[in-house]
C-alpha cells in the first residue's frame, strides 16, 4: 500500500485531530476566554491611558499591550493543548483504537502536536487581532514588528506544548498533565524567575516564561538591556521604606537569539522525550 | 496468514501474566481464546499487537516481529482489544476515514465498504459523533474499522461482552463469513459462540496454556457421551428401572426429565431415541451439557 508513507499518515494525524480539538470545548472555552480577556484589557488600557498611549507609537501600543497578559496568555493554551497529547491515548481507550494502527507513535504525536500548535495559535491570535485592531483605532496603521512577534509566539507555543506534552507522558491521566503543566508554567517560572532574577540576580535563561517575553520586548525600541540593577522598587516613603529600597534588584531581559534558543532548546529536548516516552510506554488497562 | 507466539512470558515485577506461551496458526480459520478474568487473555492479545511488550519471546504476526517492526507487522492485521474508544468528537464516517486513510485504503474502495458495512453491521448514522453511540453502536462501528482494510488477520477481544442478542449475532455471523478467508483469533467467556464459530481452541489460565487443539478433537476427549430425555410424565421408580436397561443406564433422573450415558456413537444415541419413545411420551431429546463446557469445566476447574 503506497499511501501509508510516515509523510501521509503525519498528515492524517494531523488533519483528524485538527477536526477533533476544533469541536471540544477546550477550544471554544479558550477561544471565548481570550477573546473576554482581550477585549477587557483593551478596554481597560485605553479607558486608563488613552492620552499617552495616543501620543505614542504603535510600537509603544503593542508593547504595553502585550507585556501584561500575553505571555501568561501563552503558556496557559500551550499547556492546555499540549497536556494530553499523549495522555489521550493512555488515560482513555482510545489507544485500543489508535495504537494499534500500523503507524508509528512517533508519527501520530507530530501530527497531534501539529494541530495543537495550529489550534492553540489560533487562539492566540484572537488576542493579537484585538491589537491590531486597536492600533488601527489609535493610529491608523500598524508596526510590521507585529509579524516578527507572531514568530516569535508560534516558538514560545511549540516549546509551551512540546513542554506541556512531556507531562502528558509521565502521567496516565488526561488532566493530570494539563494541570501540572499550567501549575509550572503559570505559576512556578515566575516565582522561580522572581526569585532567582530579581532577588538573587542571576539571569533565569532556564526559564520558559523568561525567554518567551522576546515576544512584546521587541517592540520596545531600543531594545532593553540584558541587565538592569537598581533599588527594589517597593515604594512608599519614610524610614522603613528607605530601609526597604536600600535592597537592589535586578531586572533582567532575554537578547532576542537567547529568547529564541531557550525556545528552541525546549521545544526540541520536551519533544523527544515525550516522544520516546510515548514510543516505549504500555498500555496496561 | 500467520500468528506465532513463541514461548512469550510477560512479568509485572512478581507476577507472571503470560508464563511461557506457545502457539502457532496458519492459513484461514477462527481460533476461539477461553480462560476465566485474569486468566492472562487480554495480556496476550496486547503483546499481540504491540500494546504491550513481552518480558521475553516473541510474537510474530505474517512471520514479522510485532514488537520489533510493529508498523510492518500490523499493516493486514485489524483487531479490537478490550472496548475501544475513537476520538469522540469525529463523527462514525470520520473515525472510519481515519483508520482507512492510515492504512493507505483509496477513497474509492473506503466508500464502497463504509456501505457495506453500513448494511452488514447495522452501524448507527454515520453523521453521529462517536462520543455519543451507545456502547453496542461503538462495538460495531470500531469492528467495521478493523475491517475497512480488508486485513488478513483478524484479534478480537471478547468482542461480543456486555452487547445484546441481536448485536452477538451479527458479530457471530461476520466471524462465520470472516473465517473462510481470513485468520480470526478471538477471546470470548461464551463458548456456545465459540463452539459454533471456531475451529481452533486454547484453553489459558494463570498465564499458562493448559490445553489447545481442534474443537471436535476436544469435544471429544470430553465428550460427556450422554443424553437428556424429557418425558411427558415424571420419571417414577419403575422408568429408572427400565432406563437403566437403555444405553449405559441412568446417569440421574430430575422431574420428568432423565439423563443416560450412552458409547458416545451416533448410531448407539439414535437406539436410545427408539427405546425411550416406547416407554412414554417424550418431549424433548438433547446432548447432555455441552462438549466444550465439559472440557472447559474439566481443564480450568482442575487447575
Amino acid at each position: 500500500m503506497e499511501n501509508d508513507s510516515d509523510f501521509n499518515q503525519y498528515m492524517i494525524s494531523f488533519k483528524y485531530q485538527f477536526k477533533s480539538y476544533l469541536r471540544t470545548k477546550r477550544f471554544l472555552g479558550l477561544f471565548i476566554f481570550t477573546l473576554i480577556i482581550s477585549v477587557g484589557i483593551t478596554a481597560l488600557i485605553l479607558h486608563d491611558e488613552y492620552s499617552m498611549l495616543k501620543a505614542g507609537t504603535p510600537l509603544f501600543y503593542f508593547y504595553n499591550y502585550l507585556e501584561g497578559f500575553a505571555t501568561d496568555l501563552v503558556v496557559i493554551i500551550g499547556a492546555f493543548f499540549g497536556g494530553d497529547i499523549i495522555s489521550t491515548d493512555t488515560g482513555t481507550n482510545a489507544a485500543y483504537y489508535t495504537l494499534v494502527q500500523p503507524v508509528r507513535r512517533s508519527v501520530l504525536f507530530l501530527g497531534r502536536y501539529t494541530a495543537a500548535l495550529i489550534s492553540s495559535f489560533v487562539i492566540v491570535f484572537v488576542y493579537f487581532l484585538i491589537g491590531i485592531i486597536s492600533s488601527f483605532y489609535l493610529y491608523g496603521t500598524v508596526t510590521s514588528v507585529i509579524f516578527e512577534s507572531l514568530g516569535i509566539v508560534v516558538l514560545f507555543l511549540a516549546a509551551a506544548i512540546s513542554f506541556a506534552s512531556l507531562f502528558s507522558g509521565i502521567f496516565k491521566g488526561q488532566s493530570s498533565g494539563i494541570i501540572v503543566s499550567v501549575l509550572l508554567l503559570f505559576i512556578g517560572f515566575p516565582i522561580i524567575d522572581e526569585f532567582v532574577g530579581a532577588i538573587g540576580g542571576i539571569d533565569p535563561l532556564f526559564s520558559l516564561d523568561f525567554a518567551g517575553h522576546i515576544m512584546y520586548l521587541i517592540f520596545e525600541k531600543p531594545y532593553p538591556a540584558a541587565k538592569v540593577v537598581g533599588p527594589a522598587g517597593f515604594g512608599g516613603s519614610g524610614a522603613a521604606a528607605a530601609r526597604v529600597s536600600s535592597f537592589v534588584g535586578y531586572t533582567f531581559n532575554p537578547t532576542v537569539m537567547q529568547g529564541i534558543g531557550v525556545l528552541i532548546a525546549y521545544m526540541a529536548i520536551c519533544g523527544i522525550i515525550a516522544i520516546l516516552l510515548y514510543t516505549r510506554r504500555q498500555i496496561e488497562g | 496468514m500467520e500468528i506465532s507466539f513463541n514461548n512469550v512470558s510477560k512479568n509485572y515485577s512478581k507476577f507472571k501474566a503470560l508464563d511461557d506461551v506457545s502457539f502457532h496458526y496458519n492459513g484461514h480459520g477462527a481460533i476461539g481464546y477461553l480462560g476465566p478474568n485474569g486468566a492472562g487473555k487480554t495480556t496476550t492479545l496486547k503483546v499481540m499487537t504491540n500494546l504491550l511488550h513481552p518480558t521475553s519471546g516473541t510474537a510474530e504476526l505474517n512471520g514479522i516481529d510485532v514488537n520489533k517492526h510493529p508498523k510492518r507487522a500490523m499493516l493486514n492485521v485489524g483487531s479490537m482489544i478490550e472496548t475501544p474508544t475513537p476520538y469522540p468528537f469525529l463523527t462514525v464516517k470520520e473515525s472510519l476515514q481515519f483508520v482507512a486513510e492510515l492504512r493507505g485504503i483509496d477513497k474509492k474502495t473506503m466508500e464502497s465498504r463504509i456501505d457495506e458495512f453500513y448494511d452488514a453491521l447495522k452501524l448507527p448514522p454515520l453523521k453521529s459523533r462517536m462520543g455519543q453511540l451507545s456502547k453496542g453502536q461503538r462495538q460495531r462501528a470500531v469492528f467495521a474499522s478493523v475491517l475497512i482494510s480488508d486485513p488478513d488477520i483478524v484479534i478480537l477481544d471478547e468482542p461480543t461482552s456486555g452487547l445484546d442478542p441481536f448485536e452477538r449475532k451479527i458479530f457471530r455471523d461476520f466471524i462465520l463469513k470472516l473465517k473462510k478467508t481470513k485468520l480470526v483469533f478471538f477471546s470470548s467467556h461464551i463458548l456456545s459462540e465459540v463452539s459454533e464459530t471456531c475451529d481452533d481452541v486454547i484453553f489459558i489460565n494463570h498465564g499458562k496454556i493448559l490445553k489447545q487443539g481442534k474443537i471436535e478433537e476436544i469435544s471429544q476427549e470430553f465428550n460427556t457421551s450422554a443424553v437428556s430425555v424429557e418425558f411427558l410424565k415424571p420419571v417414577d421408580d419403575s422408568m429408572v428401572k427400565q432406563l437403566d436397561t437403555i444405553g449405559s443406564g441412568v446417569l440421574k433422573t430430575e422431574g420428568r426429565t432423565a439423563v443416560i450415558k450412552f458409547s458416545g456413537k451416533e448410531s448407539d444415541r439414535a437406539e436410545i431415541l427408539q427405546d425411550v419413545i416406547k416407554l412414554a411420551p417424550v418431549i424433548s431429546y438433547t446432548s447432555y451439557g455441552s462438549d466444550l463446557e465439559y472440557a472447559y469445566i474439566s481443564i480450568l476447574g482442575e487447575k
